[in-house]
């Protein structure tokens, strides 16, 4: 160390402290030594200087080294016991003194202070090392708390205007799309004899058009309310809600399709409205994309997988190409032309956002020519486990 | 007797920026025989102005007080919402039979007319066999309901 440190040496017995000057002196340590005979010396002292170490001796005419303690709580401080003293010197450790070391008759302990008061300064070193660090830490997560807080304050006052904004485009795009869709369909109604057959299918194209585009406007609605509703979580019947769903939709009927449950459906955790919507797309999807001519057939049946539960649907159509699967899920992916199978291209990204939101999974299986399995993987309500124990 | 039937004489005030959504409902409602007449007024201040009587709308043989308000709820400066929130609160007005129709889907519109005290909240159809459909199930609605009387109070100036 360059500069030199403040030693104060409490010790009444006169031998004493010349020995330690003279060690101090023969091995030639950066000590500036103070010296105090009394403990009322060595609380003047201390009040005056700022020592980097004390060294006291226990018994003093005034009292006992270790009453210093207190009045210099943060200096690292040496006691010097007699031999014999064990117990009194634990005691003082626990009172907040950084070591002691017992008094030898030959003043061999001496030899061991420098040591000693060594250990002691790299201690409180370390010690205030600590403290700076957690003061910078605590700092540094304060600071972090109030920067998240604010992005975050952000981020929702983007969220909300993007929500108005979308919310204001939607509903101002199916204002003028109202108009378009009725016009011509009076233009239909009124004008239909005086028109040529080609004048006919323009309109026709015109109608079926501005159909397509609120069907869009609808999905992406549909697509929204799944991003940003809620949707709590209750224990949903599989069976009588995949039930009710077929009995809702002319094209599930028997009349159109072949519609299956297989074997027993367990209850879920998931929210009605959100797998309502998935069932009845997926659904929707299994009797849309089959073969000109073929009948539809799916069969739905549930499987435990590590726990969860997992509903297949599984269909008669017309498959998915294996570099396609991945593709599905997302907004506004079509694998068809409109002529062939119409849609928007959002019922898989609904579902798959749905399923996000309520802590599923979903996916595929298919192979082109083979059909598909599509599949929506939830957590089983406890109440099903404890029926089927 | 506080209550009444509306007649054919009694009229429909429709509130409403868009000329398309207008001709849509007047073209509906002829071709289902509506028989009772339908007064336009373009936007929210105008609905106000027509059912408080104020300036020209003061000449009541012209422009009687309607036995239903229909309200669309966008519209410029004051919107459908906010002339609710006007009606319930004059004195004599305040029972007025307001229909909500709108092309909004909105949760939180449908919640807050509702809590305003819309008497019903109908949504715009895109398919003209569907309009058609609303208009007589209005015309039905006015056949067999009660309505409220209206007692407004003679008008203050709105003007100072």
């Amino acid at each position: 160390m360059n500069t030199p440190i403040k030693v104060l040496y409490l010790e009444d017995d006169p031998t004493d402290r010349r020995a330690f000057l003279r060690m101090v002196r023969e091995k030639n340590l950066p000590y500036v030594v103070t010296t105090a005979e009394t403990l009322a010396d060595a609380q003047v002292q201390t009040a005056q200087i700022q020592f980097d170490v004390i060294v006291v001796d226990y018994h003093l005419p005034d009292g006992h080294g270790t009453d210093l303690i207190k009045t210099v709580p943060d200096v690292p401080f040496i006691l010097l016991t007699g031999t014999l003293e064990e117990q009194l010197a634990l005691r003082t450790l626990e009172r907040g003194a950084d070591d002691y070391l017992p008094k030898s008759p030959g003043q061999q302990h001496l030899d061991v202070v420098p040591f000693t008061v060594e250990k002691c300064l790299h201690r409180k070193l370390l010690r205030e090392k600590e403290q700076q660090l957690s003061q910078e830490l605590a700092r540094a997560n304060a600071d972090l708390e109030r920067k998240v807080s604010e992005r975050t304050a952000r981020l929702q006052e983007a969220m909300a205007e993007l929500e108005h904004m979308s919310y204001s485009i939607v509903h101002d795009l199916r204002a003028p799309l109202r108009a378009i869709q009725s016009l011509g369909q009076i233009l239909v109604e009124e004008a239909a004899d005086r028109l040529k057959p080609e004048e006919k299918e323009y309109l026709q194209r015109i109608r079926a058009s501005s159909s397509r585009m609120d069907q869009l406007i609808r999905d992406v609605l549909n697509y929204n309310q799944m991003v940003k509703s809620e949707l709590p979580i209750q224990p949903v019947e599989v069976e009588p809600l995949l039930r009710s769903i077929i009995q809702s939709y002319p094209q599930f009927a028997p009349a159109h399709a072949d519609i299956c449950l297989d074997g027993a459906f367990p209850t879920v955790l998931g929210n009605q409205a959100g797998l309502t919507q998935c069932f009845s797309n997926l659904l929707a999807n299994a009797v849309k994309f089959v073969a000109p001519g073929t009948r539809p057939s799916v069969r739905i049946w549930a499987q435990e997988v590590q726990g969860k539960a997992r509903i297949w649907i599984q269909d008669n159509g017309i498959g998915i190409p294996r570099d396609a699967q991945n593709k599905i899920f997302r907004m506004f992916q079509k694998m068809h032309a409109e002529s062939e199978y119409p849609g928007t291209g959002m019922g898989l990204a609904i579902v798959r956002k749905a399923v996000q939101r309520m802590g599923g999974q979903a996916g595929l299986e298919s192979e082109p020519g083979k059909g598909s399995r599509f599949w929506l993987e939830l957590p089983k309500a406890a109440q099903t486990a404890r029926l089927a124990a | 007797m506080n209550t009444h039937q509306c007649t054919t004489n009694d009229c429909l005030l429709y509130v409403e920026d868009d000329e398309t959504d207008v001709f849509l409902l007047s073209r509906a409602m002829k071709k289902s025989g509506f028989p009772n007449p339908l007064k336009v007024v373009s936007n929210g201040q105008e609905a106000l102005d027509y059912l408080s009587g104020k300036g020209h709308f003061a000449d009541r043989a012209q422009h009687p007080l309607p036995c239903l308000l229909l309200l669309d709820l966008k519209m410029p400066q004051l919107n459908g919402l906010e002339v609710l929130e006007w009606v319930r609160r004059q004195p004599g007005l305040e029972p007025l039979v307001v229909v909500m129709f709108t092309s909004s889907h909105h949760e939180p519109d449908i919640n807050r007319a509702y809590r305003l005290g819309v008497n019903a909240f109908l949504v715009k159809p895109s398919d003209s066999d569907e309009l058609l459909q609303i208009v007589q199930f209005l015309q039905s609605w006015l056949r067999h309901n009660q309505f409220p009387l209206l007692q407004p109070s003679v008008p203050a100036p709105l003007e100072s």
